[in-house]
């Protein structure tokens, strides 16, 4: 078994969930309390990955940056050396999810290598016929470095550990 | 190097567009045959096939074409080339050009065939003659073939070239030099600007060698050459790849600035030197003193710094390389991945923010720092405890480049994969935590003047500051001593006797009314004074001080009420008009004699009457009771219990123990119980005639039977008799 170290980042706008959607995935806890981030905060989790040749110890290091306003942009630097990222969305605000190419335009410039998932976060507040058509309109991404989108809960945990795990096994 | 590839191919377009570079080779031509352009297109591929199998002898050409002659046909191949590509370029007709008709070739290949069997055949001169003269000949032939097959006749001309300009250059080389001079610049700039990678192929691996040779030849030439150019290529080469170049640079970095910090010093010094003031003076007193320079004085960080942890990090994603730590720092070690995560996050935070193209070098918290090396990749976090000096920053640096200059690829390479670290870093850092204990050492020696001095200084200070300050310690002790000693001497308490101590002496001022007060105190302050091997300092004065009445008389109240506290003694005082009077008990003589000094001591008494018994009188009354009875009967006692009032009153200072007597008839028990009773009934009897309880205690358990001696009435055994006590306090 090997053990690599990983850096991740989680990008999109602000109060979209992404320091909730770390949470959940690192101390599995939730809370409908919004606390903005600000600069940027390192979460760790280990977690076990299995290929067709190895069982791979992935120590995950996830950055969780300052959602960006209209007056303040993404600091680039704190991209830098990522080897993934999921890109988070508000599937309650259609402008979040206009902005995901953005994002994933900033992220693949720095990291011309990256890997990204997109989470359509706050899948528990949206009723399923509107959910459909939301993932209609923004899940699909011709990208081959784009992996995959996911309706994700925070609140519910669903999906979370899941793309967090998908986007693991693609950077090995 | 594609971009400096891109640089080369960009500048080569550039002079391409020179169009008086051309004519050369039209000139060149010309001489050698009469063509036109679109008929060179054929020939393009035969002469290329020629060029590619002698390309990696191009830079032969380049350097040595002045000086042999042999070469010279591949410098016409190149020329040639050079040529047919210019065409090729104006008439960019590649479909044509192509288009080879195999039995063409096969002809001209036996055109050629017979060219070279006459040149073996006959003698070289006369061949080039002879080819020199068909020259013309064979251009008129040529241009009649033209009208009928003109790709036929470029096949055969061209295979000829080769040898026609052989033949020619070795007639006239100086001629064909010249030519071939005019249009090489331009040749190879075509060549360069066709197929780069080719050219750049070709010429590398004689690169080195022609650099060495020019500079053998002239030794300013190539660095006049480069130099122009080289702060740009240096400059581009940092914008495209900045990092790269950091790490390229960083071994050399660290010793380029030191250099330059000691040439600052030694100016700060010299200005030192050269400034005349106290402060100058003063630093140049304590640089000769530490015995260093005084730049170094300046520079000098004394303090030590013990290394507690060494990370080296990834500077974009913040991933650890390689760490170090010493056992127990923090409470379980320090979460190295968060650690680094962070720090590279503040560094990035502190670069993109606060001043960019400046470095954080350092964090410090509390006496903790974070010292930090960047590098192009990676950058070095040494957590320290206290301040790192020179010395040691250095050797950070040193083993820090020599790990960037041996595995800085690796690291740049680094992916998370600790395993694809190389394994010689780790030992490499851990020089650093050698490092440490020998600069320990080090900074324990070099500060070492330092240090003394300091320690001179203080003791200069301290040690008579220390000395004075536990001789007064000292001297409050024997003080205080002195004092409660005094005090503790009854006679001496309430007078103000103050004693110092002071350069060796115990000094005692103060003033009592009496020679024998005077020698008491003395006589106390010699023991101290003695004990502590000091001088003692009598200033004490006996005076006749006024006394004043209360003191007086408290002292006397004091000392009846503690002499009444001793067994045997109960007496009573009156002071009045300067002689005391002292009544009462005072049962052992010799008691006596020290309680009448006592008083006679008190400042005021001027005589002393004593009037106190040594023993105590006895009461004769004796209350009589009749057989077995315990009823006392009042009326007939009632003189005796009168009289027992009366002594009592005299007394106030005695009380009165009941003691029962029986005449010994009956059981034991029966004449104690009654015996008991008689006492109990007689005390209150007495009770009941006003006398206070507390005097009278009874004594009735005891046994006591009267011993008979002569005849006598038995009534007069039974009885209760009185004896006096001093009560005890
Ligand atoms: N219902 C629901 N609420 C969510 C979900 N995820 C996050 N939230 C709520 O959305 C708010 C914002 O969440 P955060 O995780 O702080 O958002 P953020 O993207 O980190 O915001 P910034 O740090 O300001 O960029 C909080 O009040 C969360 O409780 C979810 O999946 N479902
Ligand atoms: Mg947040």
């Amino acid at each position: 078994m090997s053990t690599i170290t990983k850096k991740i980042c989680l990008l999109g706008n602000f109060n979209v969930g992404k320091t909730s959607l770390i949470r959940r995935f690192v101390e599995n806890k939730f809370s409908d309390q919004y606390l903005s981030t600000v600069g940027v905060k390192i979460s760790r989790k280990s977690i076990e990955i299995e290929t067709e040749l190895d069982l791979h110890q992935i120590n995950l290091m996830v950055w969780d940056l300052e959602g960006n306003t209209k007056f303040k942009p993404i600091t680039p630097s704190y991209l830098k050396g990522a080897s993934g990222s999921i890109i988070v969305a508000d599937l309650t605000r259609v402008s979040t999810l206009e902005n995901i190419n953005q994002h994933a335009d900033l992220f693949l410039k720095i990291n011309p290598q990256g890997t990204i998932a997109i989470a359509l976060n706050k899948a528990d507040l949206v009723p399923q016929e509107k959910l459909d058509r939301l993932l209609e309109n923004y899940g699909c991404y011709d990208n081959s470095q784009i992996l995959s989108t996911y309706p994700t809960s925070a609140k519910t945990g669903d999906n979370v550990a899941e793309i967090f795990r998908k986007l693991s096994y693609s950077i090995i | 190097m594609n971009s400096s590839s891109d640089n080369i191919s960009s500048s080569a377009q550039n002079s391409d567009s020179k169009s008086s570079n051309i004519n050369p080779i039209d000139n060149l031509l010309d001489v050698l045959l009469d063509s036109e352009s679109s008929e060179s297109e054929v020939s393009l591929v035969q002469n290329e096939t020629d060029i590619d199998r002698n390309s990696s002898q191009y830079p032969d050409i380049e350097v040595e074409i002045e000086e042999q002659e042999q070469d010279i046909t591949l410098k016409q191949a190149v020329e040639y080339e050079a040529f047919l590509r210019q065409t090729t370029a104006s008439e960019t007709n590649e479909s044509e050009k192509l288009q080879i008709d195999q039995t063409q070739a096969g002809l001209i290949e036996k055109y050629a065939e017979i060219l070279e069997i006459e040149t073996e055949s006959a003698s070289t001169e006369d061949l080039a003659d002879a080819v020199n003269n068909l020259i013309p000949l064979i251009v008129e032939l040529l241009k009649y073939k033209i009208d009928d097959s003109q790709e036929t006749i470029l096949e055969a001309v061209s295979q000829i070239t080769e040898q026609i300009i052989e033949r020619r250059f070795k007639k006239e080389p100086q001629k064909m030099a010249a030519a071939i001079a005019k249009i090489l610049p331009s040749a190879i700039t075509e060549k360069i600007h066709f197929s780069p990678e080719e050219i750049a192929k070709a010429i590398a691996p004689e690169l080195a060698l022609s650099i060495k040779e020019q500079i053998r030849l002239d030794k300013n030439a190539i660095s006049e050459a480069l130099g122009s150019e080289m702060g740009k290529a240096i400059k581009t080469q940092i914008e495209v790849e900045k990092d790269a170049m950091v790490d390229a640079l960083y071994p050399v970095i660290g010793d380029t600035i030191s250099k330059y910090m000691v040439e600052v010093v030694q100016e700060i010094n010299r200005k030192v030197e050269s400034t005349l003031s106290p402060e100058g003076f003063k630093r140049k007193w304590q640089a000769r003193l530490r015995g260093v320079s005084e730049a170094e004085l300046i520079l000098q960080e004394s303090v030590g710094c013990r290394v507690q942890a060494i990370f080296l990090i990834d500077k974009d994603s913040g991933l650890i390389i390689q760490e170090i730590q010493k056992q127990n720092v923090g409470k379980q070690g320090l979460d190295s991945d968060m650690l680094a995560g962070m720090l590279t996050a503040i560094r990035s935070f502190a670069n993109d923010c606060i001043v960019s193209g400046s470095e954080l070098d350092s964090i410090d918290y509390g006496n903790w720092q974070i010292h930090l090396e960047v590098a192009g990749y990676c950058y070095l976090a040494v957590i320290l405890k206290g301040e790192p000096n020179k010395n040691f920053i250095a050797r950070v640096r040193r083993i820090f480049g020599e790990i960037i200059l041996d595995y800085g690829d690796e690291i740049s390479q680094f992916e998370g994969d600790l395993e694809t670290v190389p394994t010689p870093i780790k030992p490499k850092l851990e020089e650093l935590f050698e490092a440490e204990d020998n600069l320990k050492q080090k900074s324990s020696s070099s500060p070492t003047a330092l240090l003394w001095l300091l320690a001179f200084i203080l003791a200069l200070i301290l040690i008579p500051w220390g000395i004075v300050s536990y001789r007064s310690r000292v001297a409050q002790n024997i003080q205080q001593v002195t004092a409660i000693q005094l005090d503790a001497a009854p006679e001496l308490s309430v007078y103000r006797l103050e004693p110092s101590v002071k350069q060796g002496k115990l000094i005692v001022r103060g003033r009592v009314p009496s020679e024998y007060l005077r020698d008491r105190a003395v006589a106390i302050t010699q023991k101290i004074a003695d004990r502590h091997n000091l001088q003692f300092n009598n200033e004490i004065i006996t005076v006749n001080v006024p006394v004043s009445p209360s003191l007086l008389t408290g002292e006397i109240a004091r000392l009846t009420e503690l002499f009444n506290q001793q067994p045997g003694v109960a007496i009573k005082t009156n002071y009045q008009s300067k002689s005391l009077s002292i009544r009462g008990f005072i049962l052992d003589k010799n008691q006596q004699q020290s309680i009448l000094k006592a008083f006679s001591r008190i400042p005021g008494i001027d005589r002393t009457i004593i009037d106190v018994a040594n023993q105590l009188p006895t009461i004769e009354e004796r209350i009589y009771f009749e057989s077995a009875a315990n009823r006392i009967n009042v009326g007939d006692n009632a003189s005796k219990i009168k009289s027992i009032i009366e002594f009592l009153d005299r007394y106030p200072e005695l009380n009165l123990k009941l003691l029962a007597i029986n005449d010994g008839v009956g059981s034991r028990k029966i004449n104690q119980n009654l015996g008991m009773q008689r006492c109990s009934n007689f005390k209150d009897a007495l009770i009941a005639k006003g006398v206070d309880s507390s005097r009278l205690i009874t004594d009735c358990e005891p046994y006591r039977t009267f011993t008979r001696q002569k005849e006598g009435s038995i009534q007069l055994t039974r009885y209760i008799e009185l004896e006096p006590f001093i009560p005890a306090k």
